[in-house]
């Protein structure tokens, strides 16, 4: 079905919310090759934004041509969440239902689709990287994907945070979006990798559910809302690191959206609530819009009462309620201004 | 060129893995280091160029926040470290990291690279002063030499700029001029028979050999092999092929074979235990929801109208003795295959894992590895595979028993949701029609697992091959799993089946079944490296591939969506009704066997055994007065003590089902006694999973030891609120040989223990109705030491249940909740303390070991079922190991709150004299049960006609309070140190 969206639109020079610099550009040059006004129209994009890093752009056979095109719209009054999935990433069942929970349409998405062009971005307004363990974590986790991404998609994706839409990396999938640059990306340099997840200071992968203290001046459209919240952590890589100046931004502009806490609802470093020995107890992150949420925990992992390791002791809502609230709140966000 | 790229953490960033390192050389090789730090290394076969080669560091292999990095030079410098150890793999091993910098740098470059990459960990040590101390470290934590090589270099011999050079492991095999050998068999007289099949470790006996040889003399076979111009003796090919076939690993002869048993004097015959037993138990249970038993890769049952569930439990013992990490990760993943290949294949759902091993503080013996590394390097394997391939461990067991010190036991189970129809087809059957492709999908062949089903049927010795150790790779794995279910919906194959043991000639082999026959081209497999011979494709049980049946109209479609997932699909040949086993090798053929010889030619086994019981010795708990002391020691046996440690690093709810989680409780960390999830997110049916094994009760009579099995994992499920009425089991046999042989003089009596095990088996399974749905065996659990003495593990059976929960909302967790509930017991306690960890803790020996009585445990089961589907239970708890004492405490502790409790209206028989005995008596079927106080009335209406008293109530004050049955106080502590006692030994 994509494919024929884009013969019919790909005659068409720009898009509704393509980002102006480029817009103009293109209506500058009157092309015969699209493939050259790509890349023209990227060099002078670059010239006027000024690029976070300047990188090699190596053109990899396999991958489709970039073109700058128009958003798919469905007029169904449906919002659409791509769940990624392929190579490892393993949460993406459990992320796709959370989101047809909270009333979207969740579709599973493989990786290589997006990148053979069978599948685009542009179809949806939520794009989810969700957990598990993409390339085994080999080479340091959501490397690997991330780099899928950075050498395959970034066009497509620069375009759909650009466009305005909603990004979520949950675990490996936040391990992904920080390692890829998406967030906190300063001044919109979303190119520029300035926070990681690391080896947890345990050294070992660790199954355990923690307590999450929200910043409430966050201004992440995914936590509207949520003062608390309860979920578990399963990873080996989710130390939250960044230089001093950086952590000290993100705290001083609420971006630093949760941390872990301790029984008083107090950010800690204390193992084991806090973990993996995050930096200021950073558990999850956002970009300065609020529309690209980063979180280690995994909210997806409680959309039932039944998920709560307390839950046949009555406690499954003393924590402020299920982690579906994460999905609704982005659902709800989509709707109302994305559709 | 050969270019090297090193990344190490810059300075002041935490390594942790360099910390843990540092704290292993002291806990495990007892070396005191002044501190660990590690280098990644990967060496890249092919040129690059400095631009790319920087883009690779950097964007590749580095994270710019926390690490630095070096381009062909070492990143080490003379003053980081005083020794500097390098550790790699040997040519030929997989190498998981070297295959991702792989596909990732072509990511990056654009471009395919000409060769392989590799990678490499180095550890900078400092605070040793000799080479024999980084040589101890080296060879007592981070290396095993069956499957990694390593470099030393001291601070003064390091060069700065050469470092440790470029070594590749590539594989380089020497071109063989012949490819196929004749054997010759038809000439060979019997003894000649006997050392040809040791020669070629083919793990077949005299008749065996014999029977081949019969084969290849037959008039019709010669002329058949003229016409193909094959030699008349087999070849090695055809020789190997027999031989995996007829393993006992795939034939099962053992349980196959007709026994001439002496039971107490009286003599009878056995037929096939599978048969007798196994068989014949799940045919008297006559459920209806039975789908497939007993003839695919796994059993499967009817989970709801829409879906079935798949169940498989296999063993893994040879590999982890071997390498506990890559043995316990390819079991793991290996059974995930049965699962991914029963039926036209299922979505993995969850897995189990049960070891047994030797205390870890017990002494190591020469020729195996400390059995702490081995419990380290199992539970790490065992959580790779899960964790990496997204499949939650629900649900698990670990024994100790110094008798596991030489051969440990890794029992990996998996269940998986099938939907019943899949692209208009049943999805439980496989077709294969005549012309059908053969495709292989997924890894490629390799020297690794040449001889792993024959390997396994033979025994470990100080001389083992290193080809026999495998590491799994659960991320070519996970996409293959991607793309086969995609397949199966699309209806794009008929037939699918895992490559384990035996390989393509297992795989191939069986699946001909279906067709009548196959023609399979070996040069057309996937190898990893060139020169692998014929009969080494055939039999290599390289891992992370399955063979599917591939219609030709679908091929083209089955191999754009393998594209799709990155993952390789290939067509060896086709499925045909020739009625033979057909193999050929660039057009020749190399191989041609009569399916009929090759499946149903294997002679029966003819065997004896012998049983008579012991006496079992009195014995007499004289302890008196407070028993807490003894509580918490007994709450601090590695049998009973928290297992937190382990637990905590599997993954136990990806997949968003999990509703009763391996911790529980008020700190989530209580013992729960089975996993309960929700397989399907939109409904609230469910499945609970639990486990029984006990081989501690198997000195006396095996037959108590299986009986109390199967009670355990029922009575476990049933504790978390499973239907006993829709509850199935997988049996699990791990035994010392009981095949005759010099250095083993009794083993008519470990055939006999067999027999015991499996009457024991079959009666509880009969009596509880539950069927027994699929099961394994592993019966050459020995040791030959180097003197040729014979070191035998004790007869284990691991029961494995799984049930059918209508409403997880009603599931039961095994915590107290609430001041004020009643406390009731369940189950009638007996003086059944032989073999009892309070027992073992007293070194006294003797007494009765538990009996379970079926009749009274089914209907208390039956009783609890009810009550729990009811809501009228708030937690339920089973009495095992350490007996009430031990499930009281936990009980309380994992709630967070006191329990006050007098032992006079226990339930239990005369034979109890003193407080001692009723409280450290493991009898089965029993329950630590608490209920409301609002439903006490209505709880004791359901469980009228059963030994259930109401004997205490839960207190606020966090003190566990026991009066005995003389009235005076038997325990009493505080649950904060009763918790300590349990969570001491392992740790959390």
């Amino acid at each position: 079905m994509a494919r024929t969206i884009r013969k019919i639109v790909k005659h068409k020079k720009t898009g509704p919310r393509m980002p102006k610099a480029k817009a103009k550009i293109r209506e500058k040059i009157k092309p015969k090759k699209k493939i050259a006004v790509k890349k023209q129209v990227k060099k002078m994009a670059q010239k006027q934004t000024k690029p976070a890093v300047k990188k090699q752009k190596p053109a990899p056979v396999e991958s489709k041509p970039v073109v700058l095109l128009p958003r798919v719209r469905r007029g169904d009054g449906k919002v659409r969440a791509c769940v990624l999935y392929g190579f490892g990433i393993n949460c993406d069942y459990e992320t796709a239902h959370a989101f047809a929970s909270a009333g979207a349409i969740g579709e599973r998405v493989h990786v290589n689709d997006l990148i053979t062009g069978a599948r685009t971005l542009r179809e949806f307004e939520i794009l989810a990287f969700p957990g598990g363990f993409s390339f085994g974590d080999d080479l340091g986790s959501g490397k690997v994907l991330a780099n899928k991404f950075k050498f395959h998609l970034q066009d497509e994706l620069q375009q759909f945070v650009k466009d305005g839409m909603l990004v979520a990396g949950i675990c490996n999938g936040f391990q992904s979006i920080a390692k890829l640059g998406l967030l906190p990306a300063f001044a919109g340099h979303y190119k520029e990798q300035t926070t990681t997840l690391t080896f947890n200071d345990s050294s070992r992968f660790e199954d355990r559910w923690v307590r999450l203290a929200f910043d409430k001046k966050n201004p992440c459209v995914w936590t509207k809302g949520i003062e608390r919240m309860y979920l578990p952590v399963r990873h080996g890589e989710g130390k939250f690191a960044a230089s001093e100046l950086m952590l000290k931004k993100l705290d001083e502009r609420h971006l630093a959206v949760a941390k872990y806490a301790d029984s008083k609802w107090k950010p800690t470093m204390e193992y084991p609530d806090n973990p993996n020995g995050s930096m200021h107890s950073i558990a999850a992150a956002c970009d300065e819009t609020g529309r690209v949420f980063g979180i280690m925990p995994h909210p997806e992992a409680f959309t039932d009462e039944t998920n709560h390791p307390r839950w046949t002791r009555g406690s499954a809502h003393e924590e402020n309620g299920l982690g579906l609230q994460v999905f609704e709140n982005a659902v709800k966000y989509a709707r109302e201004k994305l559709i | 060129m050969t270019h090297r790229i090193e990344v190490a953490f810059k300075p002041g960033v935490k390594d942790a893995l360099g910390e843990r390192t540092a704290k292993k050389v002291h806990d495990d090789v007892h070396l005191t280091v002044n501190g660990v730090r590690t280098v990644e290394i990967y060496l890249i076969e092919d040129n690059l160029n400095s631009k790319h080669l920087d883009l690779v560091a950097k964007e590749v292999f580095a994270d710019a926040i926390v690490n630095d990095w070096a381009v062909d030079r070492p990143i080490a410098k003379k003053t980081d470290f005083d020794y500097i150890i390098e550790v790699g793999y040997l040519p030929g091993v997989t190498d998981n990291v070297g295959h991702t910098a792989k596909e990732a740098i072509e990511d990056a470059i654009g471009r395919k690279l000409k060769g392989g990459v590799f990678s490499a960990r180095q550890y900078l040590v400092r605070g040793i002063r000799a080479t024999a101390q980084a040589e101890a470290i080296v060879k007592g934590l981070l290396a095993n030499p069956l499957i990694e090589r390593w470099q030393i270099k001291s601070s003064q011999e390091w060069d700065e700029k050469r470092g440790f050079g470029n070594t590749l492991p590539t594989v380089r095999l020497e071109e063989q001029a012949e490819k196929v050998k004749e054997v010759r068999v038809i000439e060979a007289s019997d003894d000649g028979l006997a050392i040809l099949s040791r020669n070629m470790s083919l793990a077949l006996s005299r008749d065996e050999m014999k029977v081949i040889r019969d084969y290849f003399a037959l008039g019709r076979v010669r002329n058949e092999r003229k016409k193909h111009k094959l030699p008349e003796n087999p070849t090695d090919v055809e020789l190997e092929a027999i031989a995996q076939t007829w393993s006992e690993h795939c034939k099962h002869k053992i349980f196959n074979a007709q026994i001439e048993y002496d039971e107490n004097g009286k003599s009878r015959k056995v037929n096939s235990l599978f048969k007798t037993y196994v068989r014949g138990a799940t045919a008297q249970t006559k459920k209806p929801w039975l789908v497939s038993v007993f003839t695919d890769n796994a059993g499967i049952i009817e989970f709801n109208d829409e879906w079935n569930l798949a169940v498989k439990v296999e063993t893994h013992n040879a590999p982890s003795a071997l390498d506990p990490y890559g043995g316990a990760l390819t079991g793991i993943v290996g059974v995930n295959r049965d699962i991914m290949g029963a039926g036209l294949g299922a979505k993995l759902l969850f897995n189990t894992d049960v070891f047994c091993f030797a205390p870890p503080d017990a002494k190591s013996a020469s020729g195996v590895l400390p059995p702490k590394r081995i419990a380290e390097g199992v539970r790490k394997g065992v959580a790779d595979g899960g964790n990496k391939t997204g499949v939650p461990t629900v649900n698990g067991a670990i024994v100790f028993d110094e008798r596991f010190l030489y051969r440990p036991l890794v029992y990996c189970g998996t269940g998986g949701m099938l939907p019943k129809k899949a692209a208009g087809r049943a999805t439980h059957k496989k077709e294969v029609a005549n012309g059908d492709l053969i495709v292989m999908v997924g890894g490629r062949i390799g020297k690794d697992g040449i001889h792993g089903a024959t390997m396994s049927s033979m025994h470990i010795d100080a001389h083992s091959p290193a080809s026999a150790v495998q590491l799994g790779d659960p991320i070519t794995q996970k996409r293959m799993a991607d793309f086969l279910l995609e397949a199966r919906d699309a209806g794009l194959y008929t037939a699918i089946t895992d490559n384990g043991a035996g390989g393509l000639s297992s795989s191939v082999g069986e699946m001909a079944q279906l067709s009548g026959g196959f023609e399979l081209h070996l040069e057309k497999a996937p190898a990893k490296y060139a020169g692998l011979l014929p009969w080494e494709i055939l039999v290599s049980e390289a891992q992370e591939r399955m063979t599917v049946a591939v219609p030709p109209a679908k091929m083209p479609e089955f191999e754009k969506l393998a594209a799709k997932h990155g993952v390789e699909a290939t067509a060896l040949g086709k499925f045909t009704k020739s009625g033979k086993f057909h193999c050929l090798y660039n057009g020749k053929t190399v191989a041609l066997l009569d399916m009929a010889f090759l499946h149903e030619g294997v002679p029966q086994l003819k065997l004896r055994a012998k049983w008579s019981p012991t006496a079992a010795v009195e014995a007499q708990v004289h302890e008196a007065g407070d028993l807490t002391e003894s509580l918490k020691k007994v709450l601090a046996r590695y049998n009973v003590c928290s297992k937190e440690y382990v637990v905590r690093q599997y993954d136990h709810e990806v997949q968003g089902g999990s509703v009763v989680k391996p911790l529980t409780g008020a700190e989530n960390d209580g013992p729960s006694d089975a996993g309960v999830l929700r397989p399907i997110l939109s409904g609230f049916g469910g499945i609970a999973v639990a486990n029984g094994i006990c081989p501690k009760f198997g000195d006396s009579d095996a037959y108590v030891m299986a009986a109390n099995a199967v009670d355990e994992a029922a009575r476990n499920c049933v504790a978390v609120g499973g239907n006993i009425e829709h509850m199935a089991a997988l049996d699990n046999f791990s035994w010392c040989d009981p095949l005759p042989a010099i250095n083993n003089t009794d083993a008519a009596n470990k055939l006999g223990a067999l027999i015991r095990a499996c009457e024991g088996l079959h009666d509880a399974c009969v009596a509880y109705g539950i069927p027994l749905i699929s099961g394994k065996d592993s019966m050459k659990n020995d040791f030959i030491m180097a003197d040729g003495k014979r070191k035998s593990i004790p007869p284990t059976l691991l029961v494995t249940a799984v049930a059918k929960v209508n409403d997880v909302r009603k599931a039961v967790t095994m915590d107290v909740k609430k001041p004020g509930d009643v406390v009731y017991i369940a189950g009638e306690t007996r003086n059944e303390l032989g073999a009892s960890e309070y027992y073992a803790m007293q070194v006294e020996s003797g007494g009765k070991t538990p009996v379970p009585d079926f009749k009274r445990n089914l209907r208390l089961y039956k009783a609890m079922s009810k009550a729990i589907a009811a809501g009228l239970v708030r937690s339920c708890h089973d009495a095992s190991d350490g007996g009430l004492a031990a499930a009281l405490a936990e009980s309380a502790f994992a709630g967070g709150l006191g329990l006050k409790v007098d032992l006079k209206g226990v339930p239990r028989n005369i034979d109890i004299k003193n407080s001692a005995e009723l409280l450290f008596s493991e009898s089965a079927g029993r329950f630590v049960i608490t209920v409301a106080k609002e439903h006490a009335k209505e709880f004791e209406k359901h469980m009228a006609g059963n030994a259930v008293a109401a004997v205490g109530g839960v207190t606020a004050d966090g003190i566990l309070e026991v009066a005995g049955i003389d009235g005076s106080t038997a325990l009493k502590a505080p649950i904060a140190e009763l918790k300590q006692a349990w969570q001491g030994p392992l740790g959390k």
